[in-house]
């Protein structure tokens, strides 16, 4: 293609192949042009700030302000105490018990929506009635499992009514147990909605024609829907784990503070203007947001399939 | 003797209480190619659909070698489907497309290696076998298809609208690979089509359907030249019909009166009686076209040429009949002279080369 355009500028004369190339060059601007908003935008309200936490980070803290002295004393701090190293730890664990069950409870969700609900106008209707849930706001959402789990709350209620316990179970409110449910609750709509929409977008008859050749429902399963829904696996593993790993609300509520998150140590240190240890708790934060999704976006190939 | 396929009075109602499919009886013998075809809508498809088990019957029997498959699920079923979107996998290769059926049968992997490489040599697709299936060209994906099919030997290959996708000059040149390929292997084909040149060209027999009924099962050369309903007359081929009553039939000829005087045409085995409504329809190709000035009389039709068409060696005329009735006839070229290039000409043709079909 390029030795082509060369063969082609060379027959002609000199100013008209620069003319040409300038006016190329001016349209590429044009075009880039578009961009320019969200690039000041981001540029402003997120690199800089990122880039600000970073070197926040760096500084010397002192009980009740911080001075810009460079420093490693935060970072050492982090990684030498018990507490903090706890929180990411449960962090981590919360993240990985929360998307496991979201992904379970919310593939066979999907394929019900996306697979045997072939109607468009019901599938949209189910789709919606999922978000249901978020047309409340996100603390009352998080309070109201208070009564839900509590020792006579309503979860309990029913069990002890039907018999099934004799005793109300404590475990269910103020623990990490709690924690999962209510963050389990909250966000495995958004499993069901990406794996949902590339389910729909399975062919039937690429399914028809793997049973024509002999295989059963669940090799089908197997073989054909699950690789082919992958990348909605991946894109809904990027918002639950992005919004999971960055959650605060959700354990200081259900765990009575018992649960700390990263997030929760963010929040604590701001309230205690303890900004540079913040600074450290938000880049760890960052940086293991952008390992994990860098993993789940290298489990499927999402430029082929969007 | 057993048949390869025996539909035995299959038939199929919709929930909300259509009839799709009705009363359908058909035979295939092991090797025949056979097509079904019909306007869209007339049942076709779903025929072929209960027959691979994607549709269930509700009422009759599908056998496959004499074993009534009637309730068994697709993949139990011996035949394989060829999709009109070919329906590749596209997450896999085209090896990998192939070799599926076998895996899922659980083939031992050096005899699955075996009968795919040969499968890939048969169908030439050695330079894309380890491509993904959506980078493919509609004839490579036609022939993946075809070997995944192929490759689990099924009783019978199921093919729905196979060609429709393709463009027209690769139709053509498809159409002879499959004949081909269904001689060599020797396996009964049942292919769906509404394209009835495919159907006449490709097939052994055709049945037309329409509305859900098998209107007639024939040869193509038969049901050309021989339709035995006004669908099919008004479907296949180009025929000019003639409304009228029957007055009387002699020696396998019928007399029929029309507006335009006694007409004959062959019965073709049917029966008439006297005064029954009839239609006599007439091949284009049987049609002679002579000078407007010969005597009218039986088997004469006056007619007006409104324009023509050079296509080479024919010459295709637009003729009005005088109830305002368009026809269009072929004719070489030579049987074409200015004379009535651009006027009144009279048309005549054989009785036995007419067929005279109830009246719908």
């Amino acid at each position: 293609m390029s030795h082509a355009d060369a063969t082609i500028a060379a027959g002609r004369p000199q100013d008209a192949a620069v003319r040409d190339r300038t006016r190329l060059a001016r349209r590429r601007v044009g075009r880039l042009l578009l961009l320019t908003p969200a690039v000041v935008w981001m540029t402003l309200f997120l690199l800089a700030p990122i880039a600000m936490i970073v070197y926040v980070s760096f500084w010397t803290q002192y009980t009740f302000k911080i001075v810009p002295v460079l420093t490693t004393k935060s970072w050492v701090f982090f990684f030498s105490s018990e507490t903090y190293l706890s929180a990411l730890w449960t962090t981590i664990r919360l993240w990985v018990i929360v998307l496991a069950l979201t992904l379970v409870i919310g593939y066979p969700v999907a394929l019900y929506i996306g697979m045997f609900i072939r109607n468009k106008t019901t599938q949209t209707i189910v789709l919606v009635a999922c978000v249901v849930p978020f047309w409340t706001s996100f603390l009352i959402r998080v309070v109201a499992w208070r009564p839900m789990l509590g020792t006579e709350g309503a979860v309990n209620l029913i069990l002890l009514h039907l018999g099934i316990i004799k005793q109300p179970i404590e475990a269910l409110l103020f623990t990490e147990l709690s924690v999962v449910i209510g963050m389990t609750q909250i966000y495995v709509v958004f499993m069901v909605g990406p794996i949902a929409f590339m389910l729909s977008r399975i062919d039937p008859s690429v399914i028809e024609a793997a049973r024509d050749l002999g295989a059963s429902w669940w090799r089908v399963l197997r073989t054909i829907i699950l690789p082919l829904s992958m990348p909605g696996v991946v894109v809904g593993a990027v918002f639950v784990s992005v919004m999971v790993l960055g959650e605060f609300a959700t354990p200081a509520e259900l765990s009575g503070r018992k649960v700390n998150m990263l997030g929760n140590i963010i929040v604590e240190q701001v309230g205690s203007l303890k900004w540079a240890f913040a600074s450290v708790v938000g880049v760890v934060l960052t940086v293991l947001m952008a390992v994990i999704v860098a993993l789940l976006l290298r489990l499927a190939d999402l430029r082929r399939e969007l | 003797m057993t048949y390869d396929l025996e539909l035995v009075q299959l038939g199929k109602t919709f929930p909300n209480g259509t009839p799709a499919v009705v009363a359908f009886d058909l035979r295939v013998e092991k090797g025949e190619f056979v097509s079904f075809v019909g306007p869209s809508g007339c049942g076709k498809t779903t025929t072929l659909r209960m027959i691979a088990g994607f549709e269930a019957s509700t009422s009759g029997d599908i056998l496959i070698r004499g074993r009534n498959v009637s309730d068994l699920p697709p993949e139990r079923r011996p035949t394989s489907t060829i999709f009109q979107n070919f329906a590749l996998f596209p997450h896999m290769t085209v090896r990998q497309n192939i070799e599926y059926g076998l895996r899922v049968r659980g083939v031992a992997a050096p005899e699955r290696k075996r009968r795919v490489d040969a499968m890939i040599d048969r169908l030439e697709l050695g330079d894309v076998a380890d491509q993904r299936a959506p980078g493919l060209s509609g004839g490579q994906r036609q022939r993946v298809a075809l070997a995944r099919g192929l490759v689990v030997e099924p009783d019978i290959l199921l093919l729905d609208e196979p060609l429709g996708a393709l463009d027209a000059n690769l139709r053509k040149s498809i159409q002879h690979q499959l004949k081909q390929l269904q001689r060599t292997i020797g396996i009964t084909f049942v292919f769906v089509t509404h394209a009835q040149s495919e159907a006449l060209t490709l097939s052994d027999r055709v049945v037309v359907m329409n509305r859900g009924r098998s209107e007639q099962i024939s040869d193509p050369y038969e049901l050309y030249t021989r339709p035995r309903s006004a669908f099919v007359a008004r479907f296949i081929g180009r025929n000019t019909l003639l409304a009228g009553s029957v007055a009387g039939v002699e020696d396998g000829i019928a007399t029929l009166t029309t507006a335009f005087g006694p007409m004959r045409g062959a019965t073709n085995g049917a029966v008439f009686t006297s005064g029954t409504a009839a239609l006599l329809s007439i091949p284009s190709e049987a049609f002679e076209i002579t000078a407007a000035t010969a005597a009218a009389g039986p088997e004469r039709l006056r007619g007006r040429v409104l324009g023509r068409t050079i296509l080479g060696t024919a010459v295709r005329l637009r003729i009005a009949l005088p109830d305002g009735q368009e026809i269009l006839i072929e004719t070489h070229r030579d049987q074409f002279t200015g004379e009535w290039s651009e006027g009144e000409v009279m048309l005549t043709w054989q009785p036995p080369d007419a067929t005279v079909v109830a009246a719908d």
